[in-house]
């Protein structure tokens, strides 16, 4: 049967996490990209508001690339010659208002040089909707997401469940196809990640309610935003030599090895000198010196040298 | 939930949390946590809001992932959220770094136990002190993996006590992957083993390239053997890992199934092979050593409760009759049983295919366990096959009469029914009848057709005899058969049919609401009469807006040509041709003039004016701002062909539901799975 793909109701952010991809065995064959909670996305139904659009392309030929920001994330839109009126739709809208949208469009990924997938959405449809009808979207959209989450779970109860085995737990075919290659390919997935969306999307839909599950906001979260402080303070071991306290011990640890030339190993003076033309104080080379020795990748064969293990 | 069962908790919370919260806050919140998230259990919402003035249990996040544990550092996936360590500090810096902007103090460095060693960060280092190599607790941590290494991450829900013990710490590799099992020996694998270390002889080992899901992947596949014995074995990536005939390896982490009674041992993802020094003699010759299967037990049933579709079922009762019988199969001779078995509910025959061994006393009572059962000729067959066990009971049964079950057709509601199900039990009440003559085969053939519904849904019959069926009655239709027309399921009432009056239970179904179902269910049937679903508007299509219709056959035509009727002066119409999508799958559908002047609140005038101002093709759009990504629930007939399922719509009206409350009810369910 050549029944249209079901668009499924996803958020950006689970979106934004995945990576796998299948392809169809030909031409004609759909391919998807594969959710970490095993949704087979080949077209989706996305809404939040739009907040960037540029045009590129001629103008008999636009291309036309949108954002769309839901509770979790970014939607990255294109739409150019086989998406007519969507471009059109795109074109249309005045994104000075972040006007709400609904958007049904398929999945389009791309893998750089560095082995990382980008996403985007080639929009079918696209048409301003108001917060009631964004609202709605929201609460199926997080009432899929819980039960995916569910399902998940019920997964890994087994060592390593079979389509055949989830099917038995009451999945449809794909549910449990997808799950499978899902845990395959990432592993368990970071339930905390989802429970945030969850509760974005709750926050959202009801203002009043001060929600609050409880969920570690941490800084880890945000790795990729961590940037090392300016070095206005005076950290221990940090010194003035530009280097911080990692770096400082690597370029100890090379020094032991470079004076390391006679029998008795690498003298602690001359260390300390060479660590002095870097900035680093004696204090220091001696906290960095104790340090590797604590991690045993140092020990002192004779009282005042060195030597690496 | 009442004031005064709520009382007790807000005084001790108004105790426990004075100062930092007010009594009338502390009730605010109570109830909301009641009344909003229902949460009946009183001390899980005593826990819940002491957690939120910090003073509570922490929240177990994990529900999804790794339990909440104690673990060794070399047993950290990564992915936990919720563990705690005992560690040795091998190292420890402060660091100060900026984070959105925000200037944080962290403690980072290197943790280690005897099992291994791990990066780790304290996420408020400004309050806290770490001792190199000093031992502690770290509870509630939570893991990421990073570059391949797990990281340890303690945050504001972890918590760190300094521990007065000696940890010797393993310059072994940092933590990785492989998690440890528990270590067996193979002739006690049972094969559902989720984790399990075995130390082994390769004695087949053999690489291949196989297809898995499209992709093709390089196994190591063979066979291995330690003192107790052997079993087969599959190493699902084998990049990286060799294997040789007679050499001895630590499998850690496999996991084992079953497979054909077998014990296979699989090592997966999370398993690893690593040589070993060591020589293990195995049993002599690679015997398989088959373990009994650990067989679910089987459904209880009565005899009258089975429907010959039972795939595992137990069955209590006593054998009316036996025969041993040698037979062929499939050239090979064996002894079976076969005979009738029962008990208060009814009879039925059963056959025992693996009959010799086994002895089935006539008048003796037995239960059998992990049972199939098979329709043949519409009569009951219990089939105790090489899974089943036959165990003797001492005690006493009544057997009904040891007549056959004249035949047992399956029970089923109206919406459940589909293409190709033959043998049912149909109840329902007849909406309409007609008789008719049709011609079959050359001969006239009178057929009795109509409507019959139940409260799950309408449907289309054709008698095939005179049942005297009329208006009104109620009925119950046994040994009914399904045939399709279009995707749309049809009952036919044959001459094996009894159809017997029943009491009216249904009530007016006439304008009983239609048969609610989600897309993929419709999908699977196939289609039916008088269905409702309620989905998203995500596309209207070609042939959508302002169109023209012959007058005489109201078929739709593109100028004044009809293929039939010549040149016509065409009728204006208004349609809609939509695609319904709910997630679970996607149809089109067909709406006539009057619904889509109803969804949209445009009317064909409405169109006809918009048109002659910016051209006809322009209607679609306007009538798709006003409808598309709405929920809406559709009313109509369902037929499908090779692209799916699609409605003739009837009726239509926005989805009726209140998001606050359906939102509320998430949020409630959400939050009882957190605590
Ligand atoms: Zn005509």
């Amino acid at each position: 049967m050549n029944a249209r793909e079901v668009a499924f109701r996803t958020f950006a952010g689970e979106i934004a996490g995945s990576s796998l991809e299948i392809k169809g065995d030909d031409e004609a064959a759909p391919s998807y990209l594969i959710t970490p909670l095993g949704l087979m996305l080949n077209r989706v139904f996305v809404a939040g508001k739009l907040t960037e659009k540029s045009m590129k392309g001629t103008d008999s030929e636009p291309i036309w690339n949108a954002v769309v920001k839901d509770v979790t994330g970014n939607f990255y839109l294109q739409a150019g010659r086989f998406q007519p009126e969507a471009a059109a739709a795109i074109a249309d809208i005045d994104e000075g208002e972040e006007p709400y949208v609904g958007v049904v469009a398929k999945i389009r990924t791309w893998t750089n040089n560095e082995d990382r997938t980008y996403v985007n959405l080639r929009p079918e449809r696209i048409v301003r909707i108001d917060e009631d009808t964004y609202n709605a979207w929201l609460l199926d959209t997080a009432k899929d997401l819980w039960r995916r989450l569910n399902l998940v779970r019920t997964a890994l109860t087994f060592p390593e469940a079979s389509v055949k085995e989830l099917q038995e737990k009451g999945m449809t075919e794909s549910e449990a196809d997808g799950i499978v290659r899902a845990l395959d390919h990432y592993d368990r997935p970071e339930s905390q990640r989802y429970a945030k969306m969850l509760q974005s999307a709750l926050r959202q839909i009801l203002p009043g309610k001060d929600i609050d599950f409880g969920l570690p906001e941490d800084a880890s979260d945000f790795r990729d935003e961590i940037q090392p402080a300016p070095q206005q303070e005076t950290l221990p071991g940090s010194d003035d030599s530009g280097m911080d306290a990692f770096d400082q011990k690597e370029f100890i640890l090379g020094l032991v090895e470079e004076f390391d030339t006679g029998s008795k190993g690498a003298p602690r003076d001359e260390i300390e000198r060479k660590a002095s033309e870097k900035g680093i104080s004696a204090d220091a080379v001696e906290t960095l010196l104790d340090e590797l020795m604590n991690e045993g990748q140092i020990y002192e064969p004779n009282l005042g040298f060195m030597r690496k293990i | 939930m009442e004031y005064e069962q709520l009382t007790p908790i807000v005084e001790e919370l108004t105790k426990v949390l004075e100062g930092k919260a007010s009594r009338e806050d502390i009730e605010q919140q109570v109830s909301t946590y009641a009344n909003v998230y229902r949460i009946e259990d009183t001390r899980r919402i005593r826990d819940a809001i002491l957690k939120k003035y910090g003073m509570g249990p922490a929240t177990d996040v994990s529900f999804v992932t790794a339990d909440h544990v104690q673990k060794k550092i070399a047993d950290l996936l990564g992915n936990e959220n919720r563990v705690d360590i005992l560690a040795k500090v091998v190292y420890v810096e402060k660091k100060t770094v900026t984070i959105k902007g925000t200037m944080r103090h962290l403690l980072s460095g290197t943790l280690g136990d005897e099992t291994g060693t791990a990066q780790f960060t304290v996420w408020d280092g400004e309050h806290c002190e770490l001792e190199q190599n000093a031992t502690y607790m770290f509870k509630n941590a939570y893991t990421k993996k990073w570059n391949d290494r797990v990281q340890i991450n303690i945050g504001n829900q972890g918590a760190i006590s300094k521990e007065n013990v000696t940890l010797d710490v393993s310059a072994n590799r940092p933590a990785g992957q492989v998690s440890a099992g528990v270590k067996m020996k193979i002739a006690d694998l049972t094969g559902s083993e989720p984790s399990v270390d075995l130390e082994v002889k390769a004695i087949v080992a053999e690489r291949k390239t196989v297809a898995i899901r499209g992709e093709s992947r390089e196994i190591i596949s063979g066979i291995v053997g330690d003192e107790t014995g052997t079993a087969q074995f599959t190493v699902w990536n084998a990049d990286g890992v060799d294997m040789a005939d007679g050499c001895c390896y630590a499998l850690k982490g496999a996991y084992t199934k079953l497979w054909n009674d077998q014990v296979q041992v699989n090592i997966g993802n999370r398993g690893t092979v690593e040589p070993i020094d060591k020589d293990i003699v195995t049993t002599s010759a690679p015997v398989i050593q088959p373990k009994p299967a650990v067989q679910a037990p089987g459904e209880k049933k009565k005899i009258g409760e089975l429907t010959g579709s039972e795939s595992n079922v137990d069955i209590l009762a006593k054998v009316i009759s036996a025969e041993k019988k040698d037979v062929t199969i499939k050239g090979e001779p064996r002894t079976i049983i076969s005979g009738v078995l029962g008990d208060e509910t009814g009879s039925a025959a059963f056959t025992a295919w693996e009959g010799g061994s086994l002895d089935m006393e006539t008048g003796c009572v037995y239960l059998v366990s992990n049972a199939y059962t098979k329709l043949w000729n519409d009569r009951i067959q219990i089939n105790l096959g090489n899974r089943c066990t036959v165990t003797k009971e001492d005690v006493e049964i009544s057997a009904a009469e040891p007549k056959p079950i004249a035949y047992s057709s399956s029970v089923a509601k109206i919406c459940d029914l589909r293409e190709g199900i033959g043998s049912l039990t149909v109840s329902g009440k007849i909406l309409s009848v007609e008789n008719r003559t049709i011609n079959s085969r050359g001969e006239d053939k009178q057929v009795w057709s109509g409507l019959i519904a139940d409260e799950t849904g309408k449907i289309q019959f054709s008698a095939w005899n005179d049942f005297g069926l009329a208006e009104g009655d109620a009925v119950r239709i046994e040994n009914a058969y399904i045939r399709g027309w279009k995707g749309i399921p049809q009952l036919n009432i044959g001459d094996r049919s009894a159809v017997d009056k029943i009491d009216d239970t249904f009530g007016d179904l006439s304008a009983a609401a239609a048969s609610q179902k989600t897309v993929g269910e419709i999908t699977r049937t196939g289609g039916g009469l008088d269905m409702s679903v309620t989905g998203t508007v995500l596309d209207i299509r070609a042939g959508s807006g302002i169109i023209k219709r012959c007058p005489e056959c109201k078929r739709s035509i593109l100028s004044n040509e009809c293929l039939t009727h010549g040149t016509v002066e065409p009728v204006a119409d208004l349609r809609m041709k939509i695609i319904i999508d709910d997630g679970t799958g996607a149809m089109g559908a067909i709406v006539n003039r009057d619904v889509t002047e109803k969804l949209t609140g445009i009317s064909l005038s409405d169109a006809q004016e918009y048109a002659a101002e910016n051209g006809e093709s322009s209607v679609p759009k306007l009538l798709g701002e006003r409808i598309l990504m709405r929920n809406v629930t559709f009313r109509g007939n369902v037929m499908s062909d090779e692209y799916g399922p699609s409605m003739i719509v009837t009726d239509a009206a926005p989805e009726d539901r209140d998001i606050n409350a359906e939102a509320e009810k998430l949020l409630g369910e959400v939050q009882e799975a957190l605590m």
